[in-house]
């Protein structure tokens, strides 16, 4: 981003500045249409010669025929004190294409300015020093502080680019949240949309969802249900087959909030490959994602119910087939210890915005005990698989939703953890019915699983703030409904947290990306193909590159915990950062050289028979039109290409320092090696920490 | 999220350390643990020479009672009621005879699948702990029905997991730092001009190796992975550039941080280990290839200006909630023949006298059935292997398996008799850990018994 800033120094113990009241009405949020509206022909920056330069009237909403008369600056700060604390009054409601940023710092010899305040367009102001107050009305605000006595000097600043430029970055980082990644066209159609983020979850959630199990079946197997017949093409064997599926769908289907969503709840409701039966049987696995799709956007309890009686989830955490006690026997405890823990209410009772309740000696308190387990794992005790269905699912049958056998099921009456009682004499399904809702009700389901969702598709740390407006919008969607989904996920990517800019300076905000998605957006970005005419994506497992693989979660505590802390600053800070668990020497490395095989090669997979038709990025393709990157790639000057992949990857984030060591090592390759230099680009933007970490 | 009472981690570094903790808490306290450090290996006899600890986690939670058996008639008779149908045949037990310092019977039998325990029992090379647990303090089951001082998060396997390996289990999460990491940090200083970390993992990162400053190093079955570009000046040069400190941005600035340091210990790593071979035939398992990369570590430890190393070998897929005689009789032999190939590959390379194995995980399971299989519980069973170890014998209580028994709480789950802090801080003394260290990396210990009275509570290791 070309920034222009202006810093404006000001002097907590002078007097006050110059003040000049204007009106807001009828004033541009356009830089350049502001500057083709001043009177006259201006020279330079300053062409009032008054001290302030046009850009800063700009900013401080000044009409443009203030720039060229000397006695108009715009709305200048105002400083005041009062007993303890100091003011600044901020009297104007900001340029949507600028970001203010307030800084203070003790004296002139400091090199660094501390962030104080931010403010993204005529949003609200957000304080980032402690002890910062802000106090906003309609025609002006109040920053007040106290106890700063090293911060003598402040400097408001403001920057920008170009606004189109800066909308684009916007929508970049929105849909790196919201999506498997953007490509330009996504970028440019949200911001000539103006952004408008709701429209867009709205036309998402209305989407047709893309079912694995269709796509599955789109693949013409002649006897799809029979994992011995498969043509001798499909590389890889049967098991593979559903994670093409998974490529599939979410490199190029266009439900994308919905697969991402998916995504995120199979790192909820985690069923794995390791300790599953039946892994090669594509059709049980598809299924099952199933579940997840169709329920992306539905309510939570529906989806509770689907998962419980998924045969695959029984098989999982071993609850198909659990009887009630006979003798020693006792009913298997595995499922009613781990939808509690992990799919619903945890450890740990919960506040509505996330932390811990405490009790009178400061303690945390248990949801429940391991009575409370014993006596949970009565309930699902009587789930059979339905008959198998061989021409349909082949046997036996992990497909259909179990059933209940009540001589198996424990009818005696259960005291659930929160002293709800389940009555004695219940049938299997409605004994789990009442139990689930018990779990749903939950005063610890709503911040539990809003936390959790937050980290996927936000940041690391929400506020407590921003959890408990999750937490809200879970208990209550405005409708009066419990659990709804599609509202909860609307709410998360439309929450000031994640989308104010100015969260973006905080030192501890953002998250480490998964390594996956970083992967998916390099695909999407360049639209991974294959050459000839096989439509679907044979990719080679990266589990162990990445530390995580659709299907391959190590265990029901997924790729990584949502408390997980790495030591060292993060811990220092008393962060968590759940990505940091999967990043080591070994994936942090091998990470990079699936990408530099993506971006140089075209990936390994492929189909027996002669061809090769690796899946390669657009740039690779011949036949095809000359991409922009590659035309951009020809200039001997490197700038407009980096800045491209910069909007592109990184939703401009790539620091001054970064993209200037990046462009000097593609200049370093000659002109007419073009692809070369394109690679080179893209790997090193690939490698970057700012293409690692979502601001 | 946070639990404001959280140990913290600056508690471990002692008095000194803390008096130093204010505004500068982070600087002031690496600066204290470097002097920590540097005494602690002034403590010791400069010609000491190597010592290596090889950590064998068995993810999931081994059903070792089905590993260690009584095989005295009526303890085999008790065992036989209480586990039914899961219960081994005591005639495919392979016999093993204990001294009898502790246990009330000296008849005791092996998984039929560990022969090569059997024999490296018999050779004095492997000693078993018997119903090993994580504990606060040293608990009854009154104390246990009255939820006194229990561990957080009991039979639950991310807790216990992370317990075994923090040993600070009133403490939930992984925020205490492993005890091998805590150790790290004390010994780091005696692999002076190390470029490569103390801690080295085969099986990706864990808690067990991370202490303050203390980290793992990965590695996989033929080293570290080699960085993209780095053949090329200007990717070298660009790479480099762009993993430089200057980021604002936390998760940035540790990203770029994090990756330096993978790029680095690779470079050294892989150059130490590669003209190294191990001749010993190797058994066919991932678990074995594992123990061999760790043998030709320690075979360069030399290269490495290495005097102390942790290795951390992770094996999973032991919740046996279903298929729990079948499996083990699968898996068990796994870690049997591994373990002895490791004593064999130690011997090849003339250091069976400097490592020590043991064995954690998560739990011991249900001494019922619950017709298939067993579920989580808590005291479990454990091996310790290596030339120190006092081997042919073992140590710690062998509870009863009656079911109402005084260590019984339910469904055959055995309050623990050795805590994870007496079993480990014996196998960190041995390490180099002194006795007046021990509060610092085991903050629990003097709850189980007074380090500097008895430097090795249970006796495997003098």
């Amino acid at each position: 981003m070309n920034l222009s800033l202006y810093p404006l120094f000001l002097r907590l113990c002078t007097a006050l500045l110059t003040t000049v009241t204007i009106g807001f009405a009828a004033a541009t949020d356009d830089y350049p249409e502001w500057l083709a509206k001043i009177p006259g022909q201006p020279i330079g920056e300053d062409p009032d010669n008054d001290g302030v330069p046009s850009f800063l009237e700009y900013a401080l909403g000044a009409e443009p025929e203030a720039a060229v008369d000397p006695f108009e600056t715009g709305s200048s700060p105002i400083f005041r004190r009062e007993d303890q604390s100091t003011m600044v009054l901020l009297p104007f409601p900001g340029k949507r294409d600028l970001i203010y940023i307030l800084e203070g710092k003790a004296n002139l010899k400091d090199e660094e300015w501390t962030p104080m305040a931010t403010k993204l367009g005529n949003a609200p102001w957000k304080a980032v020093a402690e002890g910062f107050q802000i106090e906003e009305t309609a025609d002006e605000v109040t920053l007040s502080f106290e106890e700063w006595p090293n911060t003598t000097f402040l400097r408001l600043r403001a920057e920008t680019g170009d606004p189109t430029l800066q909308r684009k970055a916007l929508a970049a980082r929105f849909l790196k949240q919201a999506t498997f990644g953007p490509s330009m066209a996504d970028i440019e159609a949200l911001a000539e949309a103006d952004l408008d983020f709701n429209s867009w979850i709205d036309d998402q959630q209305a989407m047709e969802a893309s079912s694995h199990l269709a796509h599955y079946y789109s693949f013409g197997l002649s006897n799809p249900i029979d994992p011995r017949d498969i043509r001798s093409e499909y590389v890889g064997g049967p098991a593979t087959l559903k994670i093409t599926t998974w490529w599939d769908i979410a490199l190029l289907n266009p439900d994308q909030l919905r697969q991402r969503m998916a995504w995120a709840l199979s790192q909820i409701f985690v069923l794995g490959e390791s300790g599953s039966l039946a892994n090669q049987y594509p059709i049980q696995w598809v299924n099952w994602y199933d579940i997840l799709v169709r329920n992306s956007f539905g309510n939570f309890r529906d989806l509770l119910q689907e998962v419980t009686l998924s045969p695959k989830m029984g098989d999982y955490l071993t609850y198909v087939n659990n009887r009630k006690a006979s003798g020693q026997q006792l009913p298997d405890e595995n499922y009613a210890r781990e939808v509690m823990q992990l799919f619903t209410i945890g450890l740990w009772l919960l506040n509505n915005d996330g932390t811990l309740k405490l009790d009178d000696l400061g303690e945390p308190i248990p949801t429940y005990d391991n009575d409370d387990i014993t006596e949970m794992a009565k309930v699902f005790t009587g789930l059979i698989r339905q008959v198998n269905k061989p021409d349909l699912y082949w046997s036996p049958n992990r497909v259909d939703p179990m059933r209940e056998n009540n001589f198996q099921h424990d009818k005696t009456v259960k005291v659930m953890f929160d002293g709800s009682i389940i009555p004695a004499g219940g049938n299997t399904i409605e004994d789990i019915s009442m139990a689930l809702d018990v779990l749903f009700n939950h005063s610890n389901t709503p911040p539990f699983i809003s936390i959790r969702l937050i980290q996927r598709f936000v940041c690391s740390n929400p506020s407590p703030e921003f959890v408990e407006r999750i937490s809200n919008v879970f208990i209550d969607n405005g409708e009066g409904v419990r659990g709804d989904l599609g509202a909860v996920i609307k709410a998360i990517l439309l929450d000031p947290e994640a989308r104010d800019a100015g969260y973006m300076i905080e030192e501890g905000r953002g998250k480490l990306r998964e390594p996956l998605l970083k992967f998916t957006q390099l695909c999407r970005a360049f639209d991974l193909q294959h050459n000839a005419t096989n439509a679907h994506f044979w990719i080679q497992p990266f589990d162990d590159d990445f530390g995580m693989h659709p299907y391959k979660y190590p265990s029901v505590f997924n790729f990584y915990l949502p408390d997980y802390v790495p030591s060292g600053e993060i811990q220092d800070s008393n962060l968590v950062a759940p990505e940091f668990q999967i990043l080591d020497d070994s994936t942090g490395l091998k990470t990079f050289r699936v990408f530099e095989l993506l971006i140089e090669t075209g990936l390994v997979g492929g189909v027996a028979g002669g061809v090769n038709p690796r899946p390669t990025l657009n740039y690779m393709r011949p036949g095809e039109p000359e991409t922009v990157e590659l035309q951009l790639a020809k200039q001997s000057n490197a700038d407009a290409l980096i800045d491209r992949l910069d909007l592109l990857l990184t939703h401009q984030t790539l620091g001054e320092t970064s993209k200037a060591i990046i462009v000097e090592a593609v200049e370093a390759i000659p002109e007419n090696l073009a692809l070369a230099r394109l690679q080179r680009a893209i790997l090193m933007v690939s490698i970057s920490p700012e293409f690692a970490i979502l601001e | 999220m946070k639990n404001e009472r959280l140990l913290s981690r600056r508690r471990f570094l002692g008095e000194a350390s803390c008096a130093a903790v204010g505004s500068t808490a982070l600087y002031s306290s690496l600066l204290n643990l470097r002097m920590t450090s540097t005494a602690a290996a002034a403590n010791l006899n400069p010609d000491d020479d190597y010592k290596a600890l090889v950590c064998l986690f068995l993810a999931g939670g081994n059903d070792s009672y089905n590993m260690l058996v009584p095989n005295n008639a009526s303890a085999y008779a008790e065992y036989k009621n209480t586990r039914d149908n899961i219960a081994l045949e005591k005639t495919d037990l392979l016999p093993i005879t204990s001294n009898g310092k502790g246990q009330p019977y000296s008849e005791f039998g092996i998984h039929p699948g560990m022969k090569e325990f059997q024999e490296l029992y018999n050779m004095n090379d492997l000693a078993f702990v018997a119903n090993v647990g994580t504990l606060v303090h040293p608990t009854t089951k009154s104390d246990y029905n009255n939820k006194r001082s229990l561990p957080s998060g009991l039979f639950s396997h991310s807790d216990q997991q992370v317990h075994w390996q923090t040993s600070v289990p009133q403490v939930k999460g992984s925020s205490p730092g492993g005890w091998g990491g805590r150790t790290a940090d004390l010994l780091m200083a005696m692999n002076e001009d190390s470029q490569v970390s103390m801690n080295i993992s085969l099986s990706g990162v864990n808690i067990f190796q991370v202490g303050n400053e203390a980290f793992a190093y990965i590695s996989g079955l033929e080293g570290g992975t080699d960085m993209v570009g780095y053949t090329d000046p200007f990717q070298k040069a660009a790479i480099d550039g762009l993993l430089e400190e200057h980021y604002k941005n936390l998760f940035t600035r540790t990203f770029a941080k994090n990756t330096r340091r993978f790029i680095d210990s690779s470079i050294a790593f892989n150059a130490a280990i590669e003209p190294i071979d191990i001749f010993t035939p190797v058994p066919p398992t991932q678990l074995a290839q594992r123990f061999k990369m760790v043998a030709r570590t320690i075979a360069a430890r030399k290269t490495l200006n290495m005097k102390r190393q942790t290795f951390f070998i992770r094996a999973g897929g032991w919740d046996h909630h279903s298929e729990v005689n079948n499996a083990q009789g699968l898996m068990l032999p796994e870690i049997s023949q591994a373990v002895k190939y490791f004593k064999d590959a130690l011997q090849e390379i003339g250091m069976t006298d400097n490592v020590v194995t043991f064995t954690a995980s998560d739990f011991g399971r249900t001494l019922t059935s619950n017709g298939v299989g067993s579920d989580h519980a808590w005291g479990g069973n454990h091996i310790v292997m290596g030339g120190p170890v006092n081997g042919g014998e073992i140590y710690g209580t062998y509870p009863s398996l009656v079911l109402g028994s005084s260590q019984e709480v339910g469904r055959g789950r055995l309050i623990p008799t050795t805590s994870v802090d007496a079993y480990s801080s014996e196998i960190a003394r041995w390490f180099g850990v002194s006795s007046s260290e021990m509060d610092t990396v085991f903050p629990n210990i003097r709850n189980f018994y007074d380090p500097m009275i008895t430097p090795y509570p249970l006796g495997f290791l003098s």
